[in-house]
């Protein structure tokens, strides 16, 4: 019983987290239509943000999560202004410059943090929740209520206010939004501030519980793939469900059998997805 | 006013040209005339393992300064000065051969390696180039291998001796899990750990492998108590790994022994634990502060002295690499006297005619049954606990004489992992 309670927490979790950084790539993918290979490190960067504002600054953990939603965001930003506003009719050479900036920031990391992945981040939850027999880390019930709120807020955001309509003008149709007199350079700023703030959040919240190394990202980015891919690309509400249910698959398999497997099967779950669903479980069929 | 130039001959030019030319060519004159011998450390200095290579660099470079302010090493009655080069193989491939390379332009005489994915890239070019080099993963030895040796870790050999310490300790324990990473270090702790439970009567309730792609440990320590075991072993897991297992089975309410290697991040783990959890954690690495290391590393002079200063020049990364290393020089620094040459073939012939004392004692040459290869130099090894948050030693272990009692465990557990020689490709 304590096994399958822990591997729903776990799960929830990995779904949590999963979401944050998907979402944060459906939201570019659908505005403007890049696919950004990089934003896995984004989630590596608010890890180490976060890493060196609680413990090598000795500051607490809330401070550096802040610090790192604010410096990716900024990053978010620098990446859109300086790299791909310049390649915006260009998507193969937008795609080419996402993996560049990949490898710069891992390079990065390297060279301000060392690669010896023993970055330690003290969660400010530490202990278990005991209910009966069952304990519930804190740090992860955590993680996976911050993430909802932020899913809640993100929602709000782009149903209930003037951005979030003009956000997802851009996404339907940039051309239209353009001659409505919506700035398509600003949104643009904004959403990739938006997307990148959501995967430095999403590696903040996991500093304490996985390990922090420079190459953190990559798995996570192709999570995340698989995720918007089986979601419906640029479907938000697509990423959401698709992080539930494949984290919540991969957690199982990997708890009862093994992670190979579970990372074989989680592909091949994809593959059925969209053999039988080629736009993906909310996405949108395009003519041709 | 004439060209300074101009004052040659052609003559003379040509000749001098030839003599700069020639000598610039045979850099092995040049170099002969260089009294320095050159030792190489080929260690991941960033990567996952720089835990155990820079300590490891660290500890070559603070033997190397304690050797030469003793007079150096003796060869036919010359006093040569030790130099330590070290080159960041990361524990890639492409770079180790490329760190190999770099040895050879600079005449290194004995190459170090961790062991594992970097021997095995350069095994082939080490043949060729005649580098005599030392192993900490004793799994590396092989016939084909000619100029390898392991002079002081024979991983995973001294689990055996864990495992009936473990027993020992713990006669009302049954039950152990067992897990590591997907690769050949994780797959030859375990298979040798699993013989040592077979040998011992302990049940393996859980035993897996996690990817290495793998940053959160819950599933996996959530799959490993499934079968409610009364240990753990996570060997050998690399040391961030071990650090969040150990982490993972706290938060999940495991009380029992936990068997690790080296707990490299020992202060680490009882920080996001406690000082009780960890107590009586099974290891099998010292501290050179502990007061009985004088007595059982009989073959290391000065373990104390060694320490502090390694603390003086190196502060706060002490880790069991930073004397491993220097235990493979110091091996060699005693059969290079021996042999009054530092010469690979010369040298290794020596050596094995006369086997070098081991940092823990008298030692022999082993490892023809498993490795297809006597290149292991084998003597005791220290059975370790955490005991207030530090490690003491406890027992010593003969490894060769448990390996002798249960040979047919070990290799029916190593041929499942096609570990045996006629198995490896």
């Amino acid at each position: 019983m304590q096994m399958l309670i822990d591997t729903l927490v776990n799960a929830a979790m990995a779904s949590a987290a999963t979401a944050l950084v998907s979402i944060g790539l459906a939201l570019i993918f659908g505005v403007m239509r890049i696919e950004n290979f990089a934003h896995g490190e984004l989630y590596m960067v608010g890890a180490y943000v976060t890493w060196y504002v609680s413990s090598a600054l000795g500051l607490t953990y809330f401070p550096g999560l802040v610090c790192a939603v604010l410096i990716t965001a900024l990053l978010g930003a620098l990446m859109e202004v300086a790299l791909f506003r310049r390649l915006r009719s260009n998507p193969v050479g937008c795609l080419i410059i996402t993996v560049g900036v990949l490898l710069v920031l891992q390079t990065a990391a390297v060279w301000f943090g060392g690669v010896n992945s023993t970055l330690l981040v003290d969660t400010p939850f530490p202990g278990v929740l005991r209910i009966g027999t069952l304990a519930l880390p804190w740090h992860r019930l955590f993680v996976i209520v911050a993430a909802i709120i932020l899913m809640l807020a993100l929602t709000w955001l782009l149903r209930r206010t003037a951005f979030g309509w003009a956000v997802r003008a851009v996404a339907q149709d940039a051309e239209a939004a353009s001659l409505q007199g919506i700035s398509i350079g600003r949104i643009s700023i904004l959403a990739m501030m938006l997307s990148a703030g959501l995967a430095g959040a999403a590696g903040a919240f996991m500093a304490p519980i996985v390990r922090v190394n420079p190459f953190m990202g990559q798995p996570v980015i192709i999570t995340a793939f698989i995720v918007i891919i089986m979601g419906g690309i640029g479907s938000i509400e697509g990423a959401i469900i698709a992080s539930v249910l494949y984290s919540t698959f991969f957690t199982f398999v990997s708890t009862y059998l093994d992670s190979t497997v579970a990372t074989i099967a989680g592909l091949c779950i994809m593959l059925g997805v969209l053999i039988f669903m080629p736009n993906g479980l909310m996405g949108k069929a395009e003519k041709v | 006013m004439s060209s300074p130039i101009s004052r040659f001959t052609r003559r003379q030019t040509l000749i001098v040209a030839g003599i700069t030319a020639s000598t610039l060519a045979m850099p092995n004159i040049v170099r002969a005339a260089d009294p320095k011998l050159r030792v190489g450390a080929l260690l991941p200095l960033t990567g996952d393992l720089a835990l155990w290579g820079v300590p490891g660099k660290n500890g070559a470079e603070v033997w190397a300064a304690r050797t030469n302010k003793a007079g150096g090493i003796m060869v036919n009655g010359t006093r040569h000065e030790v130099e330590v080069v070290a080159f960041d193989g990361a524990y890639i491939a492409e770079k180790t051969v490329q760190g190999a390379r770099a040895f050879v332009d600079q005449d290194v005489k004995y190459t170090m390696v961790i062991g594992g994915d970097d021997w095995s890239a350069m095994q082939d070019f080490s043949n060729r180039n005649k580098m005599l080099t030392s192993t900490l993963y004793v799994t590396d030895l092989n016939p084909e291998a000619k100029y390898l040796i392991a002079p002081v870790e024979v991983h995973p050999l001294y689990f055996g001796c864990g495992a009936e310490h473990l027993r020992k300790v713990e006669p009302n324990v049954k039950s152990v899990a067992l897990c590591a990473q997907d690769d050949l270090t994780g797959r030859v702790a375990l298979a040798y750990w699993r013989a040592g439970f077979d040998a011992h009567n302990f049940e393996i309730v859980k035993d897996e492998y996690f990817d290495l792609a793998t940053t959160d440990f819950a599933p996996v320590v959530s799959s490993l108590l499934a079968g409610k075991p009364e240990a753990v072993c996570l060997d050998t897991a690399y040391p961030s790994f071990a650090l969040l297992l150990v982490e993972q089975l706290y938060i999940q309410g495991f009380k029992g022994r936990i068997l690790h290697a080296g707990l490299e991040l020992l202060p680490d783990m009882v920080r996001r634990t406690s000082a009780e959890y960890m107590e009586g954690s099974i290891t099998f690495f010292p501290r050179f502060d502990d007061p009985a290391i004088g007595t059982s590393a009989v073959g290391f002079p000065d373990s104390a002295g060694f320490y502090a200063d390694y603390e003086m020049m190196y502060p706060g990364s002490w880790n069991n690499t930073s004397w491993e290393f220097p235990a493979c020089l110091e091996v060699w620094k005693r059969a290079v006297e021996t042999a009054n040459t530092a010469e690979p073939d010369e040298l290794f012939a020596s050596m094995k005619a006369n086997p070098p004392s081991h940092m823990f004692g008298t030692a022999h040459w082993w490892g023809e049954d498993l490795f297809g290869s006597n290149n292991a130099l084998v003597s005791s090894w220290p059975i370790v606990e955490v005991r207030n948050g530090k490690v003491d030693i406890v027992a010593m272990g003969d490894q060769a004489a448990w390996y002798a009692d249960h040979r047919d465990a070990v290799i029916k557990r190593f041929r499942e992992e096609q570990l045996m020689p006629d198995q490896k490709r």
